[in-house]
């Protein structure tokens, strides 16, 4: 009985699935290298994720298969790098390290199919989606595990604000790469142009875009883009502040809410510890030289500010735009609404690209250290705090 | 094998005395495994000195530079933002921890009094006066709130008491006038005395109660019977004879409450600001940050030498600072059997 009612119900998943999914089968195409991938059954996609068959995708990868009709799992191997699989579980392993998936591997019309992006980026490969030709590009070589034969070591100075996220770039792809050693510096965004230029280091770390004054020769990479916006409680009055009024705010000449048009109250200065990137880029845009006020709280990170200011009416603090949510309030600064379109289009001002600079186009180690950086498992770091480029 | 071993254990177990004499040969498993315990041993305390070796040497730079100043001058955010900004060739090695080694010691011994005042009374009523049946589940309380990670205290510091100390004891009147000199939000000394002293308390009650058990019977016994009330014979012949092991308690608690990192970063508000006792009372809603919460807030400077040197400077304070207090409680705690308070 209760066997049957199994079988029923899983047909009838089957069935919905099927439904769905031939529904959501557009024409995609999948290209490998450049080459199309040839597969004995249409990708489709279902929850916005791209699913194709798992023979066709393995093997062009070079990855070896074994599926194990009793567990519902497949395994594929590729290097030093395993992972597995199994029928209708969100879960896979890659490695020893268990992930979850969006949407599990299922069967299709008799063909085993899998996650096209997760596959192929565990086993090393870059995936993008070119959407206007519902083309799926994939390239092996470069980042990931394809990359693990690389060795040497680069050099990188520069940008204190930069610094951070570089450290978490350069640790990410060391720790897939552990023959490959980085270290970074900081020293400014002067600092890692003139090293660059000088060819002191081979990436220089520079928060702001290339000016006509720097060197010659030097190439820019945009990597991220960072906006910060100014923050006060829900309960506070102020609806709009100007950059001449942050400044005097943050540097202690104005210490009451009532001055700018809030109730006569203390205004509560947070900032952040000072190797934060968000506080070199917020002291450069709004205080200039001048220095936030001593008393001011020191945080040590974005969310810890942004706890702060929720938690306090008279509390103003800074912080990444990525952090911005309703326990907080972010005023007009300079009458723009500080959000990520206005970022992203250029009215909202607080915005600068985060740049990698190489002494003529990038080559070598720090070529693949820049891919990685751009492929989408860099730029998924990148997310975290700043604006990605992608 | 299985057949002689038991022929072997029958006449230990009949005649001990014989068995005592005559050491039957230790089988090979239990040398490999007493081989094993012992190697781990060496290992585990050799670790302790590696990891004192690491710190102080990590240390040394910003030691060196910084002389007495390091525990004598103060300003330490500000010169922790210029060693960060320092170009790679004009490093910044003075440093001045004042603030910081003042907020940890008001912390710690703000706590210790509260802690001793409270968890004394606390250890006394279990041991001494509390009913039998409401004895177990007591203890058990304390020991399971001494086993709660301290991540937990501050957020329920960060959640409750910061707000009930900036609702019901700051002023807004106040917080104006305080404005150019500190920002009174809550988050200050005392709200890391009274978080601290909710860790520690746990800890000392157990120690503490400890020692009053262990506090000679006979003495008791013989008080009572002489005609003293239990109250007097509590305060005047339990308690002093305790005393020892009520020191060696407190003093444990301390090394907990200086090396106390997490909870404190989040109840007493992140600014190495010196408390200034000319304020009066409004010196403990002032906001200060210990050696330790230190260490976790700038931990992101650790990539420039000079900052990674300095933290580790204060690490090397704490550590030292934690093993005189360990050295001391083994002194007091030493004398306590010398005392004879020991019981067997």
């Amino acid at each position: 009985m209760k066997n049957r009612l199994l079988v029923v119900s899983l047909v009838a998943i089957l069935t919905l699935l099927c439904a769905q999914l031939a529904f959501a089968a557009g024409n995609i195409s999948v290209l490998v290298n450049g080459k199309a991938l040839s597969m004995d059954s249409k990708p489709f996609v279902t929850q916005g994720k791209v699913l194709v068959p798992m023979r066709a995708i393995f093997e062009t990868l070079g990855a070896s298969v074994k599926w194990d009709g009793k567990a519902q799992k497949v395994t594929a191997k590729k290097g030093d790098v395993e992972i597995a699989l199994w029928m209708g579980k969100k879960e896979a392993n890659v490695g020893s390290k268990s992930v979850t998936l969006d949407v599990a591997a299922a069967v299709d019309k008799g063909r085993t199919v899998v996650p096209l992006r997760f596959v192929a980026e565990s086993l090393g490969a870059e995936v993008d989606w070119v959407s206007d030709k519902n083309t799926v590009v994939i390239t092996t070589g470069g980042g990931g595990a394809a990359a693990a034969k690389l060795t040497g070591s680069l050099k990188m100075s520069g940008s204190t604000s930069v610094q951070p996220l570089a450290e978490e770039l350069t640790q990410t792809f060391m720790k897939e790469n552990p023959k490959v050693q980085i270290t970074v510096t900081g020293g400014g965004s002067g600092v890692g142009i003139s090293d660059a230029a000088d060819g002191k280091v081979n990436i220089g770390n520079v928060s702001r875009a290339l000016k006509d004054t720097d060197p010659k020769g030097l190439v820019a990479t945009t990597i991220a883009k960072d906006a910060i916006v100014i923050v006060v409680n829900p309960k506070n009055q102020v609806g709009a502040l100007t950059t001449e009024q942050v400044k005097k705010i943050f540097t202690g000449a104005i210490t009451n809410w009532k001055e700018i048009g809030g109730k006569n109250a203390p205004i509560l200065v947070n900032s952040r510890t000072a190797p934060s990137g968000t506080f070199d880029f917020f002291k450069e845009k709004f205080l200039g030289e001048d220095n936030v006020v001593s008393t001011a709280k020191q945080h040590a990170s974005n969310g810890l500010v942004r706890q702060a200011v929720a938690a306090n009416e008279n509390a103003v603090g800074f912080i990444s735009m990525g952090f911005v949510d309703s326990s907080i309030k972010a005023p007009k600064l300079d009458g723009v609404e500080p959000t990520l379109e206005n970022a992203k289009n250029g009215t909202y001002k607080i915005v600068r690209p985060f740049v990698m600079v190489t002494k003529g186009s990038p080559t070598g180690l720090a070529k693949s250290f820049l891919d990685f950086v751009l492929s989408s498992e860099g730029q998924s770091i990148v997310k975290k705090e700043y604006i990605s480029i992608k | 094998m299985e057949q002689e071993n038991a022929s072997v254990l029958i006449p230990q177990k009949t005649s001990p005395i014989t068995s005592f004499y005559t050491k039957p040969r230790k089988p090979f498993k239990e040398i490999i495994i007493e081989r094993i315990l012992l190697l781990l041993t060496i290992l585990s305390s050799i670790l302790i000195f590696f990891v004192m070796f690491f710190v102080i040497s990590k240390a040394v730079p910003v030691l060196k530079a910084s002389g007495f100043n390091f525990v004598f001058s103060g300003g330490w955010d500000d010169i922790f933002s210029k060693a960060w900004q320092a170009g790679a060739d004009q490093p910044v090695w003075r440093f001045g921890a004042l603030p910081l080694i003042a907020g940890t010691v008001l912390a710690t011994s703000g706590a210790l009094v509260f802690c001793f005042t409270f968890g004394l009374g606390c250890a006394v009523f279990i041991e001494e006066i509390c009913p039998a049946w409401l004895r177990k589940p007591l203890k058990s309380t304390v020991r399971l709130l001494a086993a709660i990670p301290s991540v937990i205290y501050g957020l329920v510091g960060l959640m409750t008491v910061v707000p009930f100390i900036s609702k019901y004891l700051i002023s807004n009147e106040l917080s104006l006038r305080m404005i150019k000199i500190c920002i009174l939000d809550g988050t200050s000394l005392l709200a890391g005395i009274i978080v601290l002293s909710m860790m520690i308390g746990p800890i000392f009650i157990a120690m503490a109660g400890d020692a009053i058990k262990s506090a000679p019977k006979r003495y008791k016994e013989a008080s009572l019977a002489l005609g003293l009330s239990h109250w007097r014979t509590i305060v005047k012949i339990i308690l002093p004879a305790a005393r020892n092991g009520i020191v060696a308690g407190a003093i444990l608690a301390a090394g907990r409450a200086i090396g106390e990192a997490i909870a404190l970063s989040m109840v007493t508000g992140s600014v190495a600001n010196l408390p200034n006792p000319a304020h009066g009372l409004v010196f403990f809603l002032e906001p200060v940050r210990t050696l330790a919460s230190t260490i976790v807030d700038n931990a992101e400077g650790m990539s420039v030498a000079a900052c990674e040197s300095a933290l580790f400077a204060c690490g090397s304070v704490l550590l030292l600072t934690c093993v005189l207090l360990s050295l001391f409680s083994r002194i007091v705690s030493g004398n306590l059997r010398q005392g004879g308070a020991s019981n067997n």
